[in-house]
């Protein structure tokens, strides 16, 4: 079987606009959550957000689109794209892939996830109807947020002629899009690919329609750094995020002939559905758990070889408790796997969310150091036995890590990475 | 005339590209730089601005040919129930002896490319790496980041086979050559690992 590296990486974080300064904020313990303006959130009971930092209010790790797009292009693509043209460059540059012949171009894949796509697009298409009738659409309407655009707007970009692909399966789309992405190189349809996950949707309505489903976080509105709170007793809900996170990731053997430095082996990946419930997993995690036993197996290894978990845990009571019976089914209750959970920092990013933590597991791997788990004063009982990463980023030595997405509709994906010597 | 951003890229590539086959086919120092821009319909004039040194483009060059190599030994592979006699199928064949200019880069460049500088080999080392673990991959359990014995031994006995066979203007002795070779590539992807 073809083996398969990550040679890029690129991150737009609410932790800030590259990979670089993502990952240090978050190994400082710093949170990208904060409260939303009253124009976004109305009298919705949840008031905060992951937002990505503008480059105005902080210079030093804030995302300018201008970098990424020219003002007059803006308009023409929803938030979610630019995002995904950031991460993706970001990524390329990295790996240094930048196809000029037509093999290259043909043996190249683009597989971008989305959970929602262009929700603020279709939001505002919708007021113009109403408010000042449908013939005052704009043709960049339907591109502006078909979730497949951030794919399209990529290869269009970089020349990208192999397979293109966007998954939609909500929170677990990112990992998918990972995943799919192995497939076609593994069945040699292609050499590489940029793949990952963007999200950009915090607005009124689907901020609206999460809190009508009572997923977010309503009890922390002013401390907002507090809100996001995995395995914590006070945990309420999961606190919206956005960004994009990115991976090039290419055959072992053609990662060597370009002369390209793999980051992390991309080792095993598993992808299960619960067929339980709309919104919640099953109590007893087995969907979860499932996905990880599968990439488990395909990586040939043991569950206890495994040093590192960069855990899906969104922080809402129902969703973290599955994954904490899924965890000690699959590692065991004795304390051999150091368990962090990210979105404590960013929020969740939904379809991003996979491009973003296999990011993190991977440099958690890399530079030896678990990034914390914020707002972990009193771990929940059920999770006895689970060594989690509270608070403070520790170090880690560990050969492999594994990091886990799970979305509404019951679907988990699990992505297995191992250390590159 | 001025020549437009995408126009000088793509003459770029063809450059390359008609370099990596005519190398191929000349060694490296069987052909100057008037000959490799005229097979690439150019004029010797634009050299300078499209690459710093000959060895520039000799490193080039090969990079694309071993990456070309890679490639159809791992689509060889992949489209075979039984990889490893695919790939010998097609590179242990007469075939593949008349293929001076598209064929194995190790084998029409191998013993040149050791005399050049360090830029130049660097692109046959990766690309050696490339192929080892192709072959590990084809021969099933790859994990480590070191090639196995058995990888660098069956490549280092099929490109030996192909230079060999190359030159031979016997013909029951050139294919005599390519056979035993198969065997005893064969013989050693069942056997133990040799190192």
């Amino acid at each position: 079987m073809r083996r398969i590296v990550v040679t890029g990486m690129g991150a737009v974080s609410p932790l800030g606009a590259n990979v670089g300064i993502s990952w240090a904020r978050l190994l400082a313990s710093r949170s990208g959550i904060r409260r939303l303006g009253d124009d976004v959130v109305g009298d919705l009971p949840s008031k905060i957000g992951g937002v990505v930092p503008s480059f105005t209010e902080d210079p030093e790790g804030g995302f300018d689109p201008d970098t990424v797009l020219a003002p007059k292009d803006q308009r023409k693509v929803d938030r979610f794209i630019i995002f995904a043209l950031a991460a993706a460059e970001e990524a390329l540059a990295q790996a240094k892939w930048k196809p000029v012949s037509n093999d290259d171009r043909l043996r190249t894949a683009t597989i971008i996830a989305s959970g929602i796509g262009g929700f603020p697009a279709i939001t505002e298409a919708v007021r113009t109807v109403d408010q000042r009738g449908v013939r005052r659409l704009s043709p960049f309407t339907i591109p502006s947020f078909l979730v497949n655009l951030a794919a399209g707007q990529v290869s269009i970009r970089f020349g990208f002629k192999g397979p293109l692909g966007a998954p939609v399966t909500a929170c677990a789309a990112g990992v998918q899009a990972i995943g799919d992405a192995a497939r076609l190189i593994r069945s040699n349809e292609a050499d590489i690919a940029i793949c990952g996950g963007t999200e950009a949707c915090m607005n009124i309505v689907s901020l609206g329609g999460f809190a009508a489903a009572r997923s977010l976080s309503t009890g922390f509105n002013e401390t907002p750094s507090q809100a996001s709170r995995p395995f914590d007793m006070m945990r309420d809900g999961f606190v919206m995020g956005e960004g994009s996170g990115m991976l090039v990731i290419e055959a072992l053997s053609h990662a060597l002939a370009r002369g390209a430095t793999p980051l992390a082996e991309l080792v095993g990946y598993g992808t299960t559905a619960d067929a339980h419930h709309i919104t919640s997993g099953p109590e007893d995690g087995n969907g979860a758990r499932r996905a990880m036993e599968i990439a488990i197996a395909q990586a040939g290894i043991a569950a206890h070889e495994i040093g590192h978990l960069n855990a899906h845990a969104t922080s809402t009571p129902v969703g973290d408790l599955g994954e904490i019976r899924a965890i000690k089914t699959v590692f065991g209750s004795d304390n051999t796997i150091a368990v962090s959970g990210t979105k404590s920092a960013t929020g969740h990013l939904l379809g991003a969310a996979g491009g973003l933590e296999a990011i993190f597991t991977i440099l958690a791997l890399k530079n030896r150091i678990a990034p914390p788990t914020l707002n972990l004063s009193s771990p929940d009982q059920e999770a006895d036995g689970i060594d989690f990463v509270a608070n403070q980023a520790r170090q880690l030595d560990a050969e492999y890590a594994i990091s886990n997405g799970f979305g509404f509709g019951g679907v988990n994906a699990s992505a297995l990475f191992r250390r590159w010597t | 005339m001025r020549v437009s951003r995408a126009q000088a890229e793509e003459n770029r590539e063809t450059v390359i590209n008609v370099a990596s086959r005519l190398f191929r086919e000349h060694g490296f120092d069987g052909i100057g730089l008037k000959d490799l821009m005229k097979g690439a319909g150019l004029t010797q004039g634009g050299f300078y601005k499209q690459f710093s040194s000959k060895d520039d483009l000799a490193a080039q060059a090969s990079r694309r040919a071993l990456e070309s190599a890679t490639r159809r030994w791992s689509t060889a592979a992949a489209t075979s129930s039984d990889p490893l006699e695919a790939v010998m199928e097609f590179y242990l064949s007469p075939g593949h002896l008349g293929e001076k200019a598209d064929g194995c880069p190790l084998v029409a460049l191998g013993s040149d490319a050791a005399r050049q500088n360090a830029e130049v080999r660097r692109p046959f080392e990766d690309g050696i790496r490339a192929h080892f673990e192709v072959l590990d991959e084809l021969m099933g359990d790859a994990r480590s980041s070191n090639p196995s014995g058995k990888a660098m031994a069956i490549l280092s006995l099929m490109v030996g086979a192909v230079t060999l066979s190359r030159i031979m203007e016997d013909e029951s002795l050139s294919q005599g050559i390519l056979d035993a070779a198969a065997g005893e590539v064969r013989r050693i992807a069942h056997g133990d690992d040799v190192a």
